[in-house]
């Protein structure tokens, strides 16, 4: 007879069952981020400070047109710095620790790791020393350094270093926004012919009909499937596309609305519950998996245990639970490609 | 003169044990419900999760179930394991149980109690070649020692392991380290900040003893919103469970079946002269309120039909193409025999 209707209206919940990656119809709730830091982990920042303030010169603040955009860690004296690079675009400066701003340009980039190297005009910096050999080991506290003298965050060492296999191994923007047409075996020589729609297709909803073929999205030419998934990779959910189509040898156009697959696919919109994830999360040669909570923009910076060593760049918030690191002896010999000049920057 | 002597012996043994390490070492209490104090209680605290996590691992196992993916826990050597009712949803469904090394062996699901989350599965195959732990060689499974879910303390620590997004090759179970909140006695849960996401349920979450004191079931919007069933809600039903129960249905049937691949409650199918029939609920509502409860996900939705009641009138609002309909519901005054 009883309804309890504080607890159940309040503490809306969802059960964790990752059902395979199907399309769903609805997005049901604006999901709300979380700003709390991990109440039990908080007091063992401090207990971090030493081993922080042994690597925190090394680190400075990303911003790219203005924007903070990731950290970076000092390689070199003379102002190499790593950080993330898918998402440096445009006009790039450094903020170190003590205030200080340089301008920097981007050197080289390597894609699987998604690390680049920028340059910035400043000298006599402390670089970074990465391990040789892997040490992280399982259950290990790991701290996120930023330019604070408090870490950014704390955890533990959630899985050893691996490599990454399926779904996973493939370099993506995650975060692009999404037709919701789905890949078929059929080709045409003219274009990407629709014959499936996802649940909740932005695509139909703009009145796209099976059997249309598109030839155009956002007034670039599409060819087939993956050249439309690289078009759209330039675009977030939300933002609004013109998609020109050939129907019935009549050319027509129509503006779509682009959605995430946070939206349409449960387990996608699970991982987001707890903040936003990094757009390139997939794809990397080898992860050091922690459970520390990151912004995307806190990737770049060094991953330290409790001893100040460095084991690993911190890459990508990976998911609702987990954050991924490029461990140290990996970052090694990509770091020595990228000042060897290897590497050309990002094509933009 | 003979003072001095002993007083100088007294010395020396003391720096002996101090050089050797033995009156240094800082140990950490399994049972502590507060942050370490001092860098050498952090690494105290550190040494025991890695013991625990290593004793635990190889009895954390990932279940697929249909086109799912869960976790369990294995809690006797001939195999059983315990997981949420909501990963393996009724007896006799065949899974596979994925090891923590990779290795997949066969398994059936057992009874579930869906009012608590809880539910069992039996491992049908024998442990592969190769594995190590005692008795193996007997065809024994590694066991996870069970708890007491009631004796946990604010803050205490915990460890959580499951196969979050399903098992994936070449990854053990993730290790998450977090703290007791509460006991929510509500819904019979306990609430840790141990995150938790998708493929996580049914998984087990441990006190620094290595002891089971809580299977993964449900998250909500807050990261420090991670619910588990108490370990101590299994051992009433415990033998129920064993001989393939199905126990915790709610006291009142809807008669619509709702698309298990969405979040909302969707319902794809009303069920003739049913409750949902009679108050023209149709294909496509999504139901938004029910009884005066917000509603948005399937999960909230089974909450509140456990706590309907026979012959009872509700109020429930849908979403019918964009619109909102209002609708009256009343549950027949004993349960309906029409499924």
């Amino acid at each position: 007879m009883f309804l309890r209707p504080t607890t159940l209206s309040v503490l809306s919940t969802i059960f964790l069952f990752a059902s395979a990656p199907v399309a769903s119809a609805q997005a049901v709730s604006t999901p709300t981020t979380s700003s709390v830091q991990d109440r039990g982990k908080k007091r063992i920042l401090a207990l971090f400070g030493d081993a922080v303030s042994a690597v925190n010169d090394s680190v400075v603040r990303v911003l790219a047109d203005g924007k903070e955009v990731a950290l970076g860690t000092v390689v070199t004296e003379d102002g190499n710095v790593l950080t993330k690079g898918s998402d440096l675009k445009g006009e790039l400066l450094c903020v170190l620790r003590d205030g200080t701003k340089h301008k920097a340009f981007h050197v080289g980039y390597h894609k699987p790791s998604d690390l680049a190297l920028i340059k910035m005009d400043a000298e006599h910096l402390k670089p970074i020393q990465f391990l040789g050999e892997d040490p992280a080991a399982l259950g290990n506290w790991v701290a996120a350094v930023g330019t604070n003298s408090d870490a950014i965050a704390v955890g533990v060492v959630s899985v050893k270093t691996r490599k990454l296999f399926g779904d996973q191994a493939f370099e993506e923007n995650s975060n692009r926004g999404i037709l919701g047409i789905q890949q078929t075996r059929v080709d045409t020589s003219e274009g990407v012919l629709v014959d499936k729609f996802g649940d909740g297709s932005p695509a139909r909803k703009a009145g796209l009909r099976k059997g249309d073929v598109i030839v155009e999205v956002a007034g670039k030419p599409v060819t087939t499937f993956d050249s439309l998934k690289a078009v759209l990779e330039n675009y977030a959910a939300g933002d609004t596309v013109s998609v020109r189509v050939n129907r019935e040898n009549k050319e027509m156009s129509f503006k779509v609305t682009l959605a995430s697959l946070a939206d349409i696919d449960q387990s996608s919109m699970q991982n987001v519950l707890g903040g936003p994830l990094s757009g390139r999360r997939t794809g990397f040669p080898s992860v050091l998996q922690h459970d520390t909570v990151l912004k995307p923009t806190d990737c770049g910076g060094p991953l330290i245990d409790l001893d100040g060593k460095v084991l690993g760049i911190n890459i990508a918030r990976a998911g609702r639970v987990e954050t991924w690191a490029i461990p140290g002896n990996v970052v090694r010999p990509i770091l020595k490609d990228l000042l060897d000049g290897k590497y050309e920057p990002r094509r933009k | 003169m003979l003072l001095s002597r002993r007083f100088r012996l007294a010395l020396v043994s003391f720096a002996l044990a101090g050089s050797l390490g033995f009156a240094a070492e800082v140990r950490w209490d399994p049972l502590r419900s507060s942050s370490p104090d001092t860098v050498e209680e952090l690494r105290a605290l550190e040494k025991k999760v890695k013991a625990v996590t290593e004793k635990v691992m190889p009895c954390t196992v990932g279940l697929l179930v249909g086109q799912g993916a869960g976790s369990g826990v294995i809690v006797n050597d001939s195999g059983l394991v315990l997981t949420a009712a909501h990963v393996i949803g009724k007896p006799g469904e065949t899974c596979v149980v994925v090891l923590s090394d990779g290795r997949r062996v066969d398994g059936v699901s057992l009874g579930v109690n869906g009012k608590l989350d809880s539910g069992m599965v039996q491992i049908t195959g024998k442990p592969p070649e190769g594995l190590k732990w005692p008795g193996v060689a007997a065809g024994k499974w590694p066991v996870a020692e069970l708890g007491t879910s009631a004796d946990l303390k604010k803050n205490q620590w915990l460890i959580s392991l499951g196969h979050h997004g399903g098992p994936r090759q070449g990854r053990t179970p993730p290790l998450r380290l977090g703290r007791f909140d509460y006991f929510n006695k509500a819904d019979q849960s306990l609430r840790t900040d141990c995150t938790l996401v998708g493929g996580d349920s049914g998984g087990p979450l441990f006190d620094l003893n290595g002891k089971l004191v809580g299977i993964h079931s449900k998250i909500g919007i807050f990261l420090e919103y991670n619910m588990h069933v108490p370990i101590d809600a299994f051992r009433p039903d415990w033998d129920q469970l064993a001989e393939g129960a199905v126990l915790g249905k709610p006291p009142v049937e809807l008669g619509a079946t709702l698309d298990s691949k969405k979040i909302a409650p969707t319902i794809i199918e009303v069920i003739g002269d049913s409750p949902a029939a009679r108050a023209t609920l149709a294909e496509g509502d999504v139901i938004v309120k029910f009884a005066g409860n917000k509603v948005l996900t399937r999960t909230d939705l089974k909450a509140i039909l456990m706590e309907c009641q026979p012959g009872q009138t509700v109020t429930v609002v849908v979403l019918r193409e964009d619109e909102t309909v209002t609708l009256k519901l009343t549950f027949p005054r004993s349960r309906a025999k029409s499924e």
